[in-house]
C-alpha cells in the first residue's frame, strides 16, 4: 500500500417514496429537469463521483385496482427516461467540470 | 383551396443531420441557428441501420440549450418497445417545456432485423399497421395520467389521485400494453406526431394520426393533390382536417448562388432526383418558390434538409428567411412556447377526461 484508500461518493435522486419528498413542500417537481440539475450541481460541487437517477418501472396494484395509499404501489413517483436526462445532465457536468462526461458515466 | 380570407400561416423547418458527427455540440449550434430562424422545429433522423448517436437523446441535450424551437427526433417503431418510444417522447417534452415531436418511422431491412434477432423483417403494409398501432397506443399512453394525476396529499399521505391513473389495455397485431405510463402527462399533452407520408401505407397513418405530414415531390400539383388526400382522408377518420398540417419535404443545395443555377433549377423549381427532390439555387430563389407554393395553397410549409449543412442551414436562415420576413410572410419571433403554438394546433382533450366527463 502506497497510500490511504481513495474514497467515492454518489448521490442519489430521492424515489417517490422518500419522506421528505413526500411531507417537505420545499421539495421540487419530480418531473422537472430543474431539479435533476440542482441536485447534480450540488453533487459535482461536492466533487461526487457521479450522480444516480434510477428509473422505478413498475407500478402496484390489486387487480384492476391502483394503490394509493401504498408508497410501493401505483403512487410513487412517476419515471423519467433516465437516458435522456442523464444525457442531458452529462452536458452540464462536461461544461462545468472540464472533463467530458457521457451518459454512460 | 383555403377556407378563409385570412392568409394561412407559413411553417418551415429544418434537418439537422451530419454524417459522422457524434460530439452534440454541432447539432445544437445548429439546433441554436434555426431557432435564431425562428423556425417550427428541427428534425433528427435515426434508424437503425446507420451507426450514429441516439437521435432523442442528442435533442434531450439540446432541449434546455434552447428556449422556442420544436425537437422532433425520428423513433422507429419496429423491433422497438411501444412502451418505452412514448416515455422518450413524453421526457423530451418535458425537459423542452413542450417543444417535442417525434417522427414516426419503420425498419424494413432484414440487416435491421438481424441486429435485434426477433424476427425477420416484413413487408412495408405490416410495418405502417404496426406503426399506426404505436402512434396510436403512444397517445393513450401520454393521457392515461391525468393532468393534476399528482396530488401530493401530506394529511392523507396519497401521492397521486388513482381516479386519474387509466390502463389503456391496448391489443395491437404485433403487441399489446397495459398502462398506465410512467411519465406524467407531457405539456402538450400529445407531442407532436411526424410522419413521412410519400409512400402508400404510411400516408394512411399519416391521415390518422399525424400532426404534421411529410410529402417528397418536386411537383407542386402533385403536392396539392397529396394535401387534399391527406385532409379528406382526414376528415373520413373523423378528424378535423385543420388539424393537420403538411409540408413539403425538399433537399436543399444552397451553394451555387442566385445566378449559377441550371435551367429548372433555381426560379424554375425542384427537380426530382434518385434521393428525392433537390433545389439547387440561391436563398432568394428559393424564398421565391416558398412564397409561390404557399400564395396558392399548395401546401402549410416546407421540411428543408441541406445538403451541405454547415453552409446551407446558414444561407437558409439569413438569406431565404430573412426576405420571407421582410415580405411578412413568415414570423419574427415566436409568439407561443411550445410546438404546438408554432404549428397552431390545440393541445388536446384527454381521452380518458372526456370519456368520463371530468376535468
Amino acid at each position: 500500500m502506497t497510500g490511504p484508500k481513495r474514497m467515492h461518493l454518489a448521490a442519489r435522486f430521492p424515489g417517490a417514496a422518500h419522506p421528505v419528498v413526500r411531507a417537505d413542500p420545499r421539495s421540487g417537481p419530480q418531473i422537472e429537469f430543474a431539479s435533476f440539475e440542482h441536485l447534480a450541481r450540488t453533487a459535482e460541487r461536492g466533487l461526487f463521483d457521479f450522480f444516480l437517477l434510477a428509473e422505478e418501472p413498475r407500478p402496484g396494484g390489486h387487480g384492476d385496482r391502483a394503490h394509493d395509499l401504498d408508497a410501493r404501489g401505483l403512487n410513487r413517483y412517476p419515471d423519467r427516461d433516465a437516458v435522456e436526462l442523464r444525457t442531458e445532465l452529462a452536458r452540464y457536468l462536461t461544461r462545468t467540470g472540464g472533463h467530458p462526461v457521457a451518459a454512460e458515466n | 383551396m383555403p377556407s378563409s380570407h385570412v392568409p394561412r400561416r407559413l411553417h418551415l423547418a429544418a434537418a439537422l443531420d451530419r454524417r459522422s458527427v457524434y460530439d452534440a455540440d454541432e447539432y445544437l449550434a445548429a439546433a441554436r441557428l434555426a431557432e435564431r430562424g425562428t423556425l417550427d422545429f428541427v428534425t433528427l433522423d435515426d434508424g437503425l441501420a446507420r451507426p450514429g448517436p441516439d437521435a432523442s437523446a442528442v435533442l434531450a441535450r439540446v432541449a434546455p440549450a434552447t428556449r422556442r424551437v420544436g425537437l422532433v427526433p425520428t423513433l422507429t417503431t419496429t423491433h422497438t418497445e411501444p412502451f418505452h418510444v412514448q416515455a422518450a417522447v413524453a421526457t423530451l417534452d418535458w425537459v423542452s417545456r413542450g417543444r417535442a415531436g417525434w417522427r414516426i418511422e419503420v425498419s424494413t431491412t432484414e440487416g435491421e432485423a438481424r441486429l435485434f434477432g426477433r424476427r425477420h423483417a416484413a413487408p412495408a403494409d405490416a410495418l405502417w399497421r404496426e406503426a399506426g398501432e404505436v402512434a396510436d397506443v403512444a397517445a393513450r399512453l401520454w393521457d392515461s395520467r391525468q393532468d393534476g394525476a399528482e396530488i401530493r396529499d401530506v394529511t392523507t399521505g396519497r401521492f397521486v389521485d388513482r381516479d386519474k391513473l387509466h390502463h389503456v389495455d391496448f391489443t395491437g397485431s404485433a403487441f399489446s400494453v397495459r398502462g398506465p405510463s410512467l411519465v406524467p402527462r407531457p405539456p402538450q399533452g400529445h407531442p407532436v406526431r411526424v410522419v413521412d407520408a410519400t409512400g402508400g401505407p404510411a400516408r394512411a397513418v399519416a391521415a390518422r394520426y399525424a400532426d404534421v405530414a411529410l410529402v417528397r415531390t418536386a411537383d407542386p400539383g402533385r403536392a396539392a393533390a397529396a394535401r387534399a388526400e391527406l385532409r379528406a382522408s382526414a376528415a373520413s377518420y373523423g378528424r378535423d382536417p385543420d388539424g393537420l398540417r403538411v409540408l413539403a419535404a425538399l433537399d436543399i443545395d444552397l451553394g451555387s448562388g442566385e445566378y449559377a443555377a441550371d435551367p429548372g433549377h433555381g426560379g424554375g423549381g425542384p427537380r426530382p432526383t434518385p434521393r428525392g427532390p433537390l433545389y439547387r439555387g440561391g436563398p432568394v430563389d428559393l424564398a421565391e418558390l416558398i412564397a409561390a407554393w404557399h400564395r396558392d395553397g399548395t401546401v402549410d410549409g416546407f421540411h428543408l434538409r441541406p445538403v451541405e449543412p454547415r453552409r446551407d442551414l446558414e444561407r437558409l436562415v439569413n438569406g431565404t428567411v430573412s426576405l420571407l420576413r421582410h415580405r411578412g410572410l413568415f414570423r419574427t419571433f415566436y409568439p407561443g412556447g411550445t410546438l404546438r403554438d408554432h404549428l397552431g394546433l390545440a393541445r388536446p382533450a384527454n381521452q380518458y377526461a372526456v370519456a368520463r366527463g371530468a376535468s
